[in-house]
């Protein structure tokens, strides 16, 4: 079938109508509200679960939570954990856990942020925060030691402390867990 | 011919020997009955209450024949309560149930039971991933706790003896190391002490576990209690792969398994062999494998460079060829051979070497169980394969004389005088020695975790083992090296087994496949015996 | 350390008793205690090395046996028992008065002390007090301070017979002036049945105590002709017989009063049974809290052997527990026996077959044994008249509680019903309240609510109304007795007295008492009472001896008859 060109005008045919039309969509957005955001100066506002790199986290008592049990590094699935578990410094509170990781490496090229290390540590020591922009000029830069992962992480503000007590508790200690300092509704667990 | 009994195993016709437990019987048809602390090698304690079943007997008519019921099978009573099936025998027409729902709960109650006082150690505990209560809570626990009162707690990270660690609170007192120190090893040491849920492990300050075979209550102990000190917090046992292997360190060669990752070995534990060492392993071998990791491992061919005085590493190829050359050119050539070495090699070292060739003996004193005063490996294999000529002393006598001027040396070492004495000295070794020190040639072989041969005990039982770790360094099995060095063909070590099954009369018919995990008792005659002098030994440390 | 050569005569003569080395064990460590005042490792390193046996194997004797102590105790030993007719009856008031008595003194409190009917009961050093009351406690106290000494504390004179009674056993006794010495005893005739049990033959005798259809009264009901008759015989090994005299089930204290009164009677029964099962060595295993009966049991069998009795025929040893109620059960007393922990032994193998040192054994309570004369003089026929069938002879009950004569009585078996006894024999309460239950055989057996007390005291009614007849001791709950009180006492007993070597029962009952410590502190949920039933379910039935289920049954049944007072104690604080 034929298909009928359109016709144009005079001025059409100089395209100076067309392009001061598309300059007008451009400019009229200038006085416009912006939504860009200035990365990285301006940094985005992280929701509280947000999936960011993994770090180790200390308890309010200044204890690396962490006991080397290696379950992490069982599950990570690109095996970018590698840990070499050690003895904790026998001091008075900690004498109870006797295990402390002595190197704890992750490797950020490999991670996958996939959380399975966070799901699965029994001692709640392991969190994805908030970092999500790793990068450095070499390899070795973005292997995250023992050391680096601590400085990430912080202090986990929590209140169960399962190795707080060597002995019985004193005295009044509510048993069962606590959360906060109320006890926790006991659910029933799913098989 | 032993007598048999039939029995009913959860609807299953089992025909079990006579005399033997539930527990076994069941196992014969694929059953598992949990127990803690029944373990066939010691005597019934009962104690753990986890192998509980449900039993039953035909009813017996007036004329003790057995009742039958409107469908023809025999009525069966069953016992009013569960019986423990460790120390239940088998009788005829005994019908067990190990899956109702009785069981299931009585099961369900143990557990619980056991885990009320247990510590929440699980991330901390040595024994995570090869732990009977985690993997029987598992199976047949409730899955959840009820449990909020106070735990009872107990000494923590006690030293038992310097090898092994005691957590009173994980131990579950089943009281398996008790009877085993009592039993096997010989020195009646350890006990409980307090009565009721207090009761404790522990032994009387000053009597500590002394024998050679205290590790193995580690490796009995079902729980996390007993650990072996050295091998604390190393690595997890989920990462650890295992290879069976045969212990090298005198001539029992018990069977072992051996635990390493990423080629680091971390422990060595035993494997069950009736015919040699049941299922126990003397601390002396079990611990001696550090050297296998040892930094200062041989690890590439060298020279000792006439013109650099140091030694000068060398490709395989270029060693190979200068050795091989020299050794055309030269005139007697004497061999000193370890009783350490595998069968395979011996069979190719007295190719290489001929008639003059001879092992050095390593004795030391038997502890009347496993540990045997030879403390060579594979002496008979060394015989069978012609290598033990007893001719050692006369081959030193020649170095000293000067008679004796060409040398290869297959794991031991020599004499520093003896060994400036020769012109060509061919060491094969794993580690440095004076040999290696002093030797013109030394070519890094590998130790017994990184290669596969057979060993022969001292019962004349051929027995092989596997490769664990690849070998340090470019370091090759001594069989490949001798390979060369003669200038033969095998490409594998199964050619070099089938060359010796074909040349041995002793081993006609078998090859490495077939003799299995757990060995061969192979029929051996023996010459005329050679008596390995002490004086030989002692000119040849 | 030294032993005195006087002390060393007297361990060497004890270790002849014993056919093995490690079995005077426990006659060592209460002799070295007796001397040092405790068992420290000089001590445990000398029985060890004087017995040939390892130091470890001493000091775990020493640390299951609670009369045993590691460090000196103070100069006078106030033991108080704790466990239930002595808790109801307020032993707590006289723990109060026993605050700061200097260094002089060590306060403890201890389980059942087999004297239910006086309590509160206490002992002091090797002396018992029964009925005590906070004043004449303070009376003794102040006594010992003054004298730096402890003054001798008389025995109870025997009870009166009352009149529904039927005495056999308890008859000698009765009369007035009786000593119990031999001589008094061959007066009433005694020695006789031994003299003609000697005439019979081994098997008669078994025949005629078979037929007698005697029942074993120290709480399992096991007819006694038929345990011997299971023993082994030919084994080319000796028998054995062993009387159990571990009274130590708490409600439990006629065997007391056979031994303190009547100790002859005794050694005659053991003499015919010894006779009449080929055992020519037997022990009697005497709880180790009643040293004024080892003595007059000793005094006794010296007594017996200057007539010529002990000695002839068999041998009779005593032999001391130190404070454990698994010594009360047959393989616990056996391993004891040995001189090892008293741990239970799995059966099969039964003690018929595999005893007392690998030896065809049987283990009978003091008072079937006391019953043994008797029916030897008397016939089968006698015995089986008394008492109804299925039950026969006459029994000992001992009753505790608020009843206006509690003590110790003897009747026919199966002719009085519970509230027969309690309120025509005892004249029933005495504080004026209501019966809210009885328990009918030592506090393992099930207690009766109150709405089921018609029930005949024999076996076969008993076990028909859910509950058994058990060693006979009875105690009586009154209204004013919190019943989660009274199950939290029981439950500490077992927890304390648990050997510790199975599962169910060791974790099992700590669990029990801990749970119902928080229900009467009020830290429980509603949920805890099923919690509680259930945990007690998982221990009955699945343990090596018995002992699992006399901690299972009271508190199963006190849940089932009194469960609301449970479900208001939870609920409080739910």
């Amino acid at each position: 079938m034929q298909v009928q060109r359109p016709k144009l005008t005079f001025w059409e045919r100089t395209y100076i109508p067309q392009i001061l039309k598309g300059m007008w969509i451009t400019i009229r957005h200038l006085p416009m509200k912006k939504f860009t955001r200035m990365y990285p100066e301006e940094k985005p506002k992280l929701l509280g679960d947000y999936r960011g790199a993994p770090t180790l986290v200390k308890d309010p008592e200044g204890r690396v939570k962490c006991v080397s049990c290696q379950l992490c590094e069982f599950v990570c699935p690109p095996k970018a954990i590698r840990i070499t578990p050690g003895f904790r410094a026998d001091q008075a509170f900690d004498s109870n856990v006797e295990k402390e990781p002595k190197e704890f490496e992750i490797d950020m090229l490999r991670c996958i942020y996939c959380g399975y290390c966070e799901e699965v540590c029994p001692e709640e020591a392991i969190f994805l925060k908030n970092d999500f922009a790793i990068t450095g000029y070499k390899r070795e830069e973005l292997r995250f030691n023992k050391q680096k992962l601590l400085e990430l992480g912080g202090v986990q503000p929590d209140s169960i402390w399962k190795w707080k007590y060597k002995g019985a508790p004193p005295p009044g200690t509510p048993i069962g867990p606590v959360r906060d300092g109320k006890p926790v509704e006991k659910k029933a667990a799913g098989h | 011919m032993a007598e048999t009994v039939k029995l009913t195993i959860d609807g299953k016709e089992v025909v079990a020997p006579k005399g033997m437990n539930l527990i076994e019987a069941a196992k014969l048809v694929g059953i598992e009955v949990p127990h803690y602390c029944y373990h066939p090698k010691l005597t019934i304690a009962g104690n753990c209450r986890m192998c509980l079943v449900d039993t039953g007997m035909p009813k017996l008519d007036k004329d003790k024949k057995p009742e039958l019921g409107p469908d023809g099978k025999p009525v069966i009573m069953f016992a009013p309560k569960l019986a423990i099936g460790c120390n239940t025998t088998v009788a005829e027409g005994m019908v067990v149930h190990t899956r109702t729902p009785k069981v299931q709960k009585a099961r369900e109650g143990v557990m619980e039971f056991l885990l009320i006082n247990h510590p929440l150690d699980c991330p901390i505990c040595d024994q995570a991933g090869e732990c009977r209560l985690q993997e029987f809570s598992v199976d047949y626990g409730k899955g959840e706790s009820r449990f909020v009162e106070e735990k009872v707690h107990k000494p923590k990270q006690t030293k038992l003896n310097a090898k092994i660690t005691l957590d009173d609170e994980r131990c579950i007192l089943c009281s398996r190391c008790i009877r085993f120190m009592k039993e096997v090893a010989g020195q009646d040491c350890l006990g409980f002490v307090n009565r009721g849920s207090y009761s404790t492990l522990t032994c009387y300050p000053g009597q500590e576990p002394k024998t050679n075979y205290d590790l193995n209550i580690v490796d009995i102990c079902p729980v996390g209690a007993l650990t072996q000190t050295d091998f604390r917090f190393e690595q997890r046992v989920w990462f650890l792969k295992e290879t069976k292997s045969v212990c090298p360190n005198c001539s029992t060669g018990c069977n072992t398994v051996l635990w390493s990752r990423e080629g680091v070995v971390y422990r060595q534990t035993p494997r069950d062999n009736d015919a040699v060492n049941q299922c126990w392993m003397c601390d002396y071998g079990r611990l001696n494998f550090k050297f296998i990791n040892d930094p200062t491992r041989l690890t590439s061919p060298s020279v000792k460079s006439a013109v650099y005085g140091e030694r000068v590493n060398l490709t395989w190829l270029e060693a190979t060829r200068q050795i091989t050359g020299k050794l055309k050119a030269a005139g007697t050539i004497a061999g000193i051979a370890s009783g350490r070495a595998t069968t395979e090699e011996l069979f190719l070292f007295k190719k290489l070497v001929g008639d003059l060739v001879d092992i050095v003996p390593h004795t030391g004193e038997a502890d009347g169980k496993l540990l045997q005063a030879d403390r060579n490996p594979n002496t008979a294999g060394a015989k069978l394969t012609g290598c033990a000529t007893g001719k050692l002393p006369e081959i030193l006598e020649g170095i000293k004389a000067g008679k004796v001027k060409t040398l290869i040396v297959l794991g031991e070492d020599l004499d520093e005088e003896l060994a400036k004495k020769l012109e060509l000295l061919v060491v094969i070794d794993t580690l440095p020695t004076k040999a290696t020190e002093h030797a013109n040639y030394v070519l890094p072989g590998t130790t017994f975790a990184e290669k596969r041969g057979t060993f022969i005990n001292g019962k004349n039982r051929l027995q092989r083992f596997n490769a664990a770790i690849p070998p340090v360094g470019i370091a090759r099995p001594e069989w490949q090296t001798l390979t060369a060095l003669l200038g033969a063909s095998y490409a594998a070590i199964e050619d070099v087994f089938a060359d010796m099954a074909r040349t041995l009369p002793a081993l006609a018919g078998l090859n490495l496949s077939k003799i299995g995990d757990l060995g061969v008792e192979l029929k051996i005659e023996q010459p005329a015996v050679q008596p390995v002098s002490q004086a030989a030994e002692a000119v040849a440390k | 350390m030294t032993i005195p050569s006087e002390l060393e005569r007297h361990i060497d003569e004890i270790i002849t008793h014993y056919p093995t080395k490690r079995a005077p064990v426990l006659w060592l460590c209460h002799l070295l205690q007796d001397h040092f005042g405790f068992l420290g490792q000089e001590q445990v390193e000398w029985i060890a090395t004087k017995l040939s046996l390892q130091p470890i194997n001493v000091w775990e004797v020493v640390t299951f046996y609670p009369m045993f102590t590691q460090k000196l105790r103070g100069k006078f030993h106030i033991k108080v028992c704790r466990t239930l007719s002595c808790h109801l009856a307020g032993s707590q008031k006289l723990l109060e008065r026993l605050k700061d008595l200097g260094a002089d003194f060590t306060v403890d409190t201890v389980e059942c002390l087999a004297s239910c009917g006086t309590a509160p009961a206490m002992m002091i050093n090797d002396e018992h007090y029964d009925s005590m009351t906070p004043e004449r406690l303070d009376k003794i106290v102040a006594d010992i301070k003054r004298t730096g000494t402890l003054a001798k504390e008389p025995i109870a004179k025997p009870l009166p017979a009352h009149p529904l009674e039927k005495r056999v056993l308890l008859a000698n006794i009765t009369k007035p002036g009786y000593t119990g010495s031999l001589a008094d005893y061959e007066k009433e005739g005694g020695y006789q049945a031994l003299a003609k049990a000697l005439t019979m033959k081994p098997e008669e005798i078994v025949n005629e105590v078979k037929n007698s259809e005697i029942r074993g009264r120290g709480g399992a009901g096991f007819p006694c002709g038929l345990k011997w008759s299971f023993l082994a015989k030919n084994t080319g090994k000796p028998t054995y017989l062993v009387c159990n005299a571990d009274e130590s089930e708490p409600g439990t204290f006629k065997d007391r009063q056979l031994i303190n009164y009547d100790p002859h009677q005794l050694l005659e029964g053991i003499l015919i049974s010894c006779h009449a099962t080929g055992a020519k060595v037997a022990y009697i295993y005497i709880r180790g809290e009643m040293p004024h009966g080892a003595n007059v049991l000793i005094n006794a069998i010296a007594e017996a052997r200057a007539k010529g009795y002990v000695g002839k025929t068999a041998e009779i040893y005593v032999h001391r527990g130190a404070g454990a109620y698994i010594c009360g059960e047959e393989t616990g007393l056996i391993e004891s026996l040995e001189g090892k922990r008293a741990y239970p032994r799995i059966k099969p193998p039964f003690p018929a077959i595999v005893g007392l040192f690998g030896s065809p054994t049987v283990v009978n309570n003091v008072e079937t044994l006391s019953n043994i004369p008797h029916i030897v003089k008397n016939g089968a026929a006698w015995f089986k008249a008394m008492g109804v069938p299925g039950s026969t002879g006459t029994r000992l009950v001992c009753v505790s509680g608020p009843v206006k004569r509690p003590g110790y009585y003897e009747f026919e078996m199966g002719k009085l019903t519970m509230r027969q006894l309690i309120e025509d024999v005892c004249g029933g309460v005495t504080n004026g309240k209501k019966i809210k239950g009885v328990i009918p055989g030592g506090s393992s057996m099930p207690v009766m609510p109150a709405n089921n007390l018609d029930v005949p005291l024999d076996f076969e009614s008993l076990r028909k109304a859910g509950t058994m007849a058990g060693s006979g001791g009875i105690v009586v709950l009154t209204e004013d007795v919190s019943i989660v009180d009274a199950t939290l006492n029981v439950s500490q007993f077992y927890a304390h007295e648990s050997c510790g070597q199975c599962t169910p029962c060791r974790e099992g009952t700590l669990w029990m008492e801990k749970m119902l410590h928080r229900i009467k502190d009020g830290h429980s949920r509603p949920e805890d009472v099923d919690l509680l039933f259930e945990v007690a379910d998982n221990i009955d039935g699945k343990t090596i001896c018995p002992l699992g289920e006399a901690a299972a049954w009271p508190v199963k049944a006190f849940l089932k008859n009194y469960r609301s007072e449970f479900e208001k104690a939870c609920n409080k604080n739910g």
